[in-house]
């Protein structure tokens, strides 16, 4: 079981992108599979409860609060930051072994945990939210169109009607 | 509201020019339609259906930059950012199509039946419904009225250079040829009406067989005809689709394509709103937003072929751009499920936003 | 139209681009031809089709990949295996790394390079620079001491490199390409009047215009001479806008894609629409000749002679059907000419192997690549990185001078994919931001708006000389699964090479700080390539610029190859690929190499007539 909603809003305050803006890339609920798979349901609802407790950080004391109780927190900070490289990076990264041995999947699951970092799937790596940060596109995917790169920026040069 | 043409046969240069605006209209107004189901598709997923409508979609970009070159080769302008260009949807078609609306829907048999309709040609069309392909016999006849009257003089020297060259045209469709003179006109004239729509005499005869050898050189239902170039008009490329089948040499219109099956799986499409308007965003700010954004993007689009076909063929190279960015715009909103509980997805409103309604603008 | 004997007019080894180029001008000719590739190979298919394999396959692969290495998308075979770049360590000093990958490296440097093993070779993931070798390039030795001189000229070739051009589709302007522009004599370039590129010049990119400006006028010293520093649009096999009546190719298998570069910003390590050259093309026109057969999956690995002709009598092969196991069927095949076209490396092994075309000893000597050294930083204000395709200007001025008698010359390539290279950004960079500094949310997403397209890097592809110890050899203790010997390599960087790093770094500085570039280059002692000079470090990368391991001559004592590129042992025996290039001087050589190829195909039919 997984609450996308739940997934979408948290990943919203982590990654800096509105939660439209997620839902446009297609691979929400392929990352909110994938970190069902690899996190044990306890951790991510304390996560989601935590974040939920918290609330906004659009201020000093919240984020403070951020910091000390998710990002510093031995058990839920790598799975935070586990989910900011999906989104940027379309990769799931293996967790610390330490974390593994307190929190990790238990023996009774069908999926060990991977003993690789991987690339969640090529669609992933299309979608991955850092070539837009960076005000590009991914590297092999979504052309921008020929000579595009000789204008400044991302966006094709907008030309002034007189 | 699209009810610009006079069925009348063009004897003044000033209707010609009306026409060849209309046809400009025309071909880019199938665009959203195409562009629609084509974006709906769900990434990686109906590649045979992707790669056929793309195809011809690049035709239809092919046929309005021959119009608007015939336009400009007669010494007229295009006119194409203004919020009158673009139909609202549904709409009739600007050639008097009045026999269906077009829709904006995502890809489903329900959209193919829609494409039939556009691209229906005139062999199969009622007696008394006006199809594509006889649009532009009229203009083909006007030309020759015209040419008549005026000579060589009816393709100024001056206007040459301002047409788009071949080179700035690519991605399948068709070459881009210079108009000079009444030859160079038909030549680009026949280029669209045997590409597509088709008009009666130069169509298959549905007596023969199909005419899949001699054009293409594949004989048969060998699957590596998969995906391969050929050259069938855009009806029968959609009505294979809508059947689920390839068309192979010895089908006729009555036996319908009896080749391979054609993989496709309407549930690999995002179940996007069908024909949507601004008010079905209006209570959902974020995705007005993205609305909003497309159809900025679109508008620019506009501006930029504006001038291309104006004078300055080189901003065609940022039109280019724009238009990839338009997909993307087009497909990031697509993902998103309304959050009405409906399972309706958003899709774009393709509105022309005037210069001064834009923001920013004082 | 397939041939069904096991005789051919000529048996090429390899379907890289000089194979595919030798077997189209022959197959145009009604000539049989069959080529033998070691690799895997796609068979003209785009699109996968149940279980055959379209170029498809490869973005698959490429996309889903952790490191997105050159071969990245290309499958790792075991019964053809190929280098790849993270294989590369130092060598110790007591013993050789054989354990780490296809090479078993001696050192005392590290060779970097790599190269694939598969249908259409190495040009599947080349940058597609198509410069032309500068006149001197061809006298090194005469006119400065230095190296080797070929046995033809700037001029005898001139012709040829237009052939190359028009082929591989080349965008450019050859009033730029002449480098009459460039207060340096020594680099320009005699064009032939009237002629011009088959495409228009690739528009620079945003970075290049930025830099042309911030450089304009800019001038360095060596050895109490100035030398101007250019920017200059790089010639390019990448679909542009055609001039004419020339008509881009597009890609093999689905021709509407591809006819225009669409800045995908990835022609290394695969351009996903084909608007680049590969060697894919060709070896599509070469079949519809129907005079060219195919076999992949079919490593050659003996040469037999004829005792008597001394002529090459058959090709061996192993050809295996499947790469997931080592079973393979024994085969040969006569061919009255036989073209080595397998790869500078390969064909050397091929040779050694079988024992032939040897009697100079040179075979496998003199293996040159391009020691690339990078300097990267922050440009002050945002210059749009990590878009368009990955060079499209340089700075040319110094590939020629009165210096090449102390120092290699360098050719300066502008790269346009901000830190990809250097630091694997964006992808290897943006964790440490999260996991070391902290960064979430908004504060993540604008650090990288803010920063990522600042980032700039420069490439210098420094000269190397050739060098008799610098080798390729074969030891029976190596093999791969199939039996067949894995390239032994001895290699090193020499004071010439190194000073022309340190002058290099030195000119990357003075551009630096003339356009306040904040500086982030980092040479790491842990660095595989990392080198020293006069007490300073440096790090060399790998180009894939492997040249000349088999080497063309004036005489039989000291080279492979006459200047027909026919191997001076064996009457019936060509040698094609950047083997054949006694120098390698500061052109990426795979237009020279094509250059040569179509020469050495009119040569093989002119030998054809005799038969």
């Amino acid at each position: 079981m997984y609450r996308l909603s739940d997934f979408y809003r948290l990943s919203a305050a982590l990654t800096g992108y509105q939660e439209v803006e997620l839902q446009g890339t297609g691979v929400g609920p392929v990352y909110c599979q994938t970190l069902s798979k690899w996190v044990r349901q306890d951790v991510i609802e304390a996560l989601y409860a935590q974040a939920e407790q918290i609330g906004a950080l659009d201020n000093d004391t919240n984020q403070a609060r951020f910091y000390d109780q998710i990002w510093n927190s031995a058990k839920l900070g790598p799975v935070a930051r586990n989910i900011i490289k999906m989104w940027y990076l379309s990769i799931w990264y293996q967790l610390p072994a330490d974390w593994n041995a307190l929190y990790g999947v238990d023996d009774f699951s069908a999926d060990k945990p991977p003993v690789e970092d991987y690339v969640i799937s090529s669609n992933a790596y299309i979608q991955g939210l850092v070539w837009n940060a960076l005000g590009s596109h991914p590297m092999g995917a979504k052309q921008p169109g020929y000579g595009t790169w000789a204008f400044p920026g991302h966006t094709a040069k907008t030309h002034n009607l007189d | 509201m699209y009810h610009k043409l006079q069925k009348r046969p063009i004897e003044t240069l000033e209707q010609l020019h009306h026409d060849l605006q209309l046809a400009i209209e025309l071909e880019f107004s199938t665009l959203p339609v195409y562009l629609s189901a084509l974006y709906s598709i769900r990434e990686g997923t109906n590649q045979c259906a992707y790669t056929v409508i793309r195809s011809v979609v690049m035709e239809e970009m092919f046929h309005l930059t021959n119009a608007a070159n015939l336009l400009i080769a007669t010494g007229g302008s295009p006119a194409i950012n203004n919020p009158e260009f673009l139909p609202t949807f549904p709409t009739k078609l600007p050639d008097g199509e009045t026999w269906f609306e077009a829709d904006l829907q995502p890809f489903s048999p329900a959209a193919l039946r829609n494409f039939l309709k556009i691209e229906m040609p005139a062999d199969l069309a009622k007696a008394d419904d006006i199809t594509i392909g006889e649009f532009y016999v009229g203009i083909e006849k006007g030309l020759e009225t015209l040419h008549n009257r005026y000579g060589p003089a009816l393709f100024p020297a001056d206007c040459h250079d301002k047409q788009i060259a071949h080179k700035y045209y690519y991605g399948g469709g068709g070459e881009i040829t210079p108009i000079t003179d009444l030859d160079s006109a038909n030549f680009a004239l026949n280029a669209i009406v045997a590409q597509g729509e088709g008009v009666p005499e130069k169509h298959w005869n549905p007596t023969q067989p199909f005419p899949l050898g001699e054009t293409t050189g594949i004989d048969s239902g060998d699957h590596q005809l998969f995906m391969q170039p050929r050259e069938l008009s855009h009806y029968y490329r959609f009505n294979e689709l809508l059947l689920g089948y390839r068309y192979v040499q010895g089908d006729t219109p009555d036996s319908g394509p009896t080749g391979p099956a054609i993989p496709i799986d309407y549930r690999q499409v995002y179940p996007v709103l069908k024909n949507p308007q601004p008010e079905n965003y209006h209570a959902f700010g974020a995705i007005a937003r993205l609305d909003t954004e497309f159809n900025l993007t679109l508008s620019l689009l506009l501006d930029q072929l504006h001038l291309a076909f104006n004078g300055q063929p080189d901003i065609l190279v940022a039109a280019v751009g724009t238009m990839f960015g338009l997909k993307e715009k087009a497909q990031n909103m697509m993902r998103v499920p309304l959050p009405d509980g409906s399972g309706h997805h958003a899709a774009p409103t393709w509105r022309y936003i005037p210069i001064d309604k834009r923001p920013g603008a004082c | 139209m397939t041939h069904h004997h096991n005789d051919y007019d000529v048996v090429i080894v390899g379907a890289g681009i000089a194979g595919a180029i030798m077997a189209k001008q022959l197959g145009e000719q009604g000539k049989q031809v069959l080529i033998l590739e070691a690799g895997t190979g796609t068979d003209g298919r785009f699109f996968d089709q149940g279980k055959e394999q379209g170029y498809e396959s490869y973005m698959e692969r490429f996309f889903t990949a952790m490191a997105k290495i050159p071969n990245a998308p290309y499958p790792n075979n075991p019964n053809a295996p190929q280098p790849l770049v993270t294989d590369i360590q130092k060598p110790p000093l007591d013993k050789p790394v054989s354990d780490h990958g296809y090479f078993v490296q001696y050192g005392p440097d590290p060779f970097a390079s790599t190269y694939t093993r598969s249908e259409g070779g190495t040009t599947l993931h080349w940058l597609g620079t198509c410069l032309r070798m500068l006149p001197e390039d061809f006298e090194l030795q005469s006119r400065f001491g230095r190296g080797r001189d070929w046995p033809i000229s700037y001029q005898e070739l001139q012709p040829w490199y237009e052939i190359a051009e028009q082929h591989i589709g080349v965008s450019a302007n050859a009033d730029v390409q002449n480098y009459h522009q460039i207060d340096n004599p020594s680099v320009q370039l005699p064009f032939e009047e009237n002629y011009n590129y088959p495409m228009e010049q690739i528009p620079q990119s945003f970075l290049d215009q930025y830099l042309a400006k911030g450089l304009q006028g800019m001038q360095v010293n060596i050895d109490n001479q100035t030398y101007p520093i250019d920017v200059v649009a790089t010639p390019q096999g990448r679909n542009g806008m055609p001039r004419g009546d020339y008509r881009p190719v597009g890609a093999v298998g689905n021709p509407d894609l591809g006819q225009r570069c669409a800045g995908n910003s990835n022609c290394v390590p695969i351009c996903p629409i084909q608007a680049k050259y590969s060697a894919l093309k060709t070896l599509e026109q070469a079949k519809q000749t129907g005079n060219v057969t195919i076999e992949t999956q079919a490593v050659a690995y003996h040469l037999a002679v004829d005792d008597n002709t001394q002529n090459i009598s058959k090709v061996h092969y192993k050809r295996y059907h499947s790469s997931d196991s080592a079973a393979f069927e024994d085969k040969a095949v006569t061919g009255k000419i036989v073209v080595l076209a397998a790869h500078a490396v390969e064909n050397a092994k091929l040779l050694l192997a079988s024992n032939v075309a040897n009697s100079s000893d040179q075979v496998g000597r003199n293996l040159m690549d391009h020691p690339t050294m990078l300097t990267w930083g922050l440009m002050p204000c945002k210059i749009g990185a990590f878009r368009g395709p990955g060079s499209t200007s340089g700075i040319p001025s110094l590939r020629g001078g009165a210096f090449r008698a102390d120092q290699a010359a360098f050719r300066i390539e502008i790269g346009n994919w901000g830190w990809s290279w250097p630091e694997g950004a964006p992808i290897a960079t943006v964790p440490d931001l999260i996991d070391k500094h902290g960064l979430f949310g908004p504060a993540l997403r604008h650090k990288i708006a803010e920063e990522y397209p600042r980032m700039f890097r420069f490439g210098f592809l420094v000269e190397q000389l050739p060098d008799p110890d610098n080798r390729v050899t074969i030891d029976d203790q190596y093999r791969d699964q199939l039996g067949n010997y894995r390239p032994v390599i001895h290699y090193k960087v020499t004071d010439y090479t190194r000073a022309g790093m340190a002058q290099a770094k030195e000119v990357s500085d003075a551009i630096f700080q003339r356009l306040g570039v904040e500086p982030f280059t980092q040479y790491k002692t842990s660095d595989p390539g990392y080198v020293q000079y006069q007490g300073k470090g440096y790090v060399y990368n790998g180009a894939g610029h492997l040249v000349g391991t088999h080497l063309m001559g004036k005489d039989p004592k000291d080279s492979v190859v006459n200047r027909d590129q026919r191997s001076w042992d064996h009457p019936n025996l060509y040698l094609v690929g950047c083997g054949n290039m006694p120098t390698i001087a500061t052109s990426n050589p795979t237009l020279t190499m094509a250059a040569l190829t179509f020469w050495a195909a009119d040569n093989v039919l002119n030998a054809l007539d005799q038969y």
